[in-house]
């Protein structure tokens, strides 16, 4: 799940840290906290379709202006975006962390739920086929699809299917070894 | 004239009401107190006269020695990709060094963010690395060849921080009889020009936490249709945001005052409602480490409630805005928000000739009435908005 906040070093609390004191200053934590920390963009990429839905969605206020007094600075480096899938978060984490930011996200205007995929799916039945990975690969292959926007919706927006993410990389990576060959 | 009535004894409910002389304290007891400490801190510190209804201020950084890849590169790759806002910072000739893997690299092109450069530049590591996107890189500086002609400009544009004048007017209408009555606790209008002055105060106190900037002229009113209103610090604040979301935590106050006092001068004042100072104050009692010195010590004119331990062993003052407990907190409560505010960055600035007066005799003539009010027009300063910051959601 990605969320995209308007406020460039915004973060959310999502369980709180608890601690014990241990009489001699130090502290024994007994539960560790988990914070959502957006990254704003400069160090974190935010699709097109995620600024356009910000444009759409947010106030902006105390927008700068540039010298000429009209032209409002772009709103690129006040975005900071959340992506559950790159926080190294267990199963369970990962769940309680995206049940939290859904509770959260209609109680105020400070980040949405981005649910626009920037790349689509091959085809509407990709996400959901049953077919062994070598058949769907075959298939792409067949219907001259392009392999690596393929591979990128199935490694990020996808459903990451291992098998499915490896059969693409072996005949992208095969592909890439006849062009060399015919180069030389 | 009644019969005079016989009886054995004469209680209270015998007399007329109003021959009882009414036992009633001189002294008006207030619900809440006056506590502008912002407005009133902001006059003794940085308070500058505004010459017209919009005021300006330029803000500038220095350029950007930070840069972060997009993409991964192999071992020895002669490219890397950042992305073409961080590629404006980088020119031929600088030497930059990843921070992850500590490999130095120098550029020698730069096409829109794709780096031509010549890895392991220093041979340290003596083997080039591979580099993860999202890697970051450190711009060391430049190293040009001898003899070379001088290098292109990095320039770093400033933009344009604006905010409007407001007028905030409070006023007091009574009739002549009025003011010649007696009154216990004084009369009329003096005692409620007390009371109106104490709520001019507060207006001015909440439009420097939560005005909201805007300009409107609408075209077809008329010249009497022009309403300018001036944002407060909640309107400026847009990059140290964070939303505690219940419970505040000495941990996650620690992590958002780091942030926040990385910035900026050390100048800093909290500003938090009472869910804030309770969680503060309970720090020390819960076994969260000693964070609250409470004090009576005055901060640039206005007496503080305490000090709060921060990181980088920074004392930070804070003020209790008990007049914030009137509010909700909670997740869109503002009793429930916590401001930290870099005072040397944020001015006060009321219009020349029109900072707070009390002008009298504002009844129309031929009224019999008594008229007065309270003026203000000003505006805020708020520069650098990453000096400051908002914890809101705590409940």
């Amino acid at each position: 799940m990605r969320a995209i906040s308007q406020y460039g070093e915004y973060g959310i609390q999502i369980q709180i840290q608890k601690q014990q004191g241990m009489g001699d200053g130090s502290i024994r934590i007994t539960q560790e906290p988990i914070y959502a920390k957006f990254k704003p963009a400069a160090d974190a990429a935010i699709y097109e379709v995620e600024i356009e839905r910000a444009h759409k969605t947010f106030a902006f206020r105390g927008r700068y202006q540039h010298i000429d007094e009209a032209t409002p600075a772009d709103i690129l480096y006040r975005l900071s975006v959340f992506d559950t899938e790159d926080q190294g978060y267990d199963e369970d984490t990962k769940a309680l962390v995206e049940a939290r930011l859904v509770e959260l996200e209609p109680l105020n205007d400070d980040f949405f739920i981005a649910t626009e995929k920037p790349l689509d799916a091959p085809y509407p039945s990709w996400d959901t086929s049953e077919q062994p990975a070598f058949k769907l690969v075959a298939g792409l292959v067949e219907m001259g699809f392009d392999l690596q926007d393929a591979l990128s919706y199935e490694r990020v927006f996808g459903p990451r299917r291992e098998d499915v993410i490896e059969a693409l990389e072996a005949v992208i990576a095969d592909r890439a070894q006849d062009v060399e060959t015919i180069s030389a | 004239m009644a019969d005079i009535a016989v009886g054995q004894f004469v209680q209270t409910e015998e007399f007329l009401a109003d021959e009882k002389v009414v036992d009633m304290d001189p002294k008006m007891r207030k619900l809440d107190p006056d506590s502008t400490q912002f407005t009133t801190m902001t006059q003794k510190t940085t308070n500058r006269v505004a010459t017209r209804e919009k005021v300006n201020w330029l803000e500038e950084q220095y350029v950007n020695t930070v840069i972060t890849t997009t993409a991964g590169y192999t071992a020895g790759a002669v490219t890397v990709v950042v992305s073409a806002a961080d590629g404006a910072s980088v020119q031929a000739q600088d030497v930059l060094r990843n921070m992850r893997t500590g490999e130095a690299m120098l550029v020698t092109a730069n096409a829109a963010g794709s780096l031509t450069v010549v890895p392991s530049w220093g041979n340290m590591p003596a083997a080039s690395v591979a580099g993860n996107s999202g890697d970051k890189l450190l711009i060391v500086g430049d190293a040009q060849k001898q003899g070379a002609d001088i290098p292109a400009m990095k320039y770093s544009q400033r933009v344009l921080g604006f905010n409007y004048t407001q007028i905030h007017r409070t006023s007091w209408v009574f009739s002549g009889t009025a003011t010649a009555i007696e009154l216990y606790g004084g009369r009329e209008p003096a005692k409620e020009a007390a009371r109106k002055l104490v709520e001019h105060k507060r207006k001015l106190e909440a439009n420097g936490f939560y005005g909201a900037r805007d300009f409107v002229n609408v075209i077809a009113g008329g010249n009497d249709d022009v309403t300018g209103s001036a944002g407060g610090l909640y309107e400026f604040i847009q990059t140290n945001k964070q939303n505690v979301a219940g419970e505040l935590t000495s941990d996650f106050l620690d992590q958002f005052l780091a942030t926040v006092l990385a910035k900026g001068s050390n100048d800093k004042v909290i500003y938090t409602g009472t869910i804030g100072a309770y969680y503060i104050s309970r720090f020390n009692r819960s076994g969260q480490g000693a964070f609250w010195k409470p004090s009576d010590e005055t901060v640039h004119g206005v007496k503080v409630d305490g000090f709060l331990s921060g990181v980088f062993g920074t004392l930070v003052p804070v003020v209790v805005k008990k007049e914030w407990s009137n509010y909700p907190s909670g997740a869109n409560g503002f009793n429930g928000n916590l401001f930290v505010v870099d005072i040397s960055n944020v001015e006060r600035r009321p219009l020349r000739d029109r900072d707070t007066k009390l002008l009298t005799n504002r009844q129309s003539p031929g009224q019999d009435r008594v008229a007065a009010e309270y003026l203000t027009e000003s505006s805020w300063t708020v520069a650098q908005e990453r000096t400051h910051g908002l914890l809101t959601g705590i409940a």
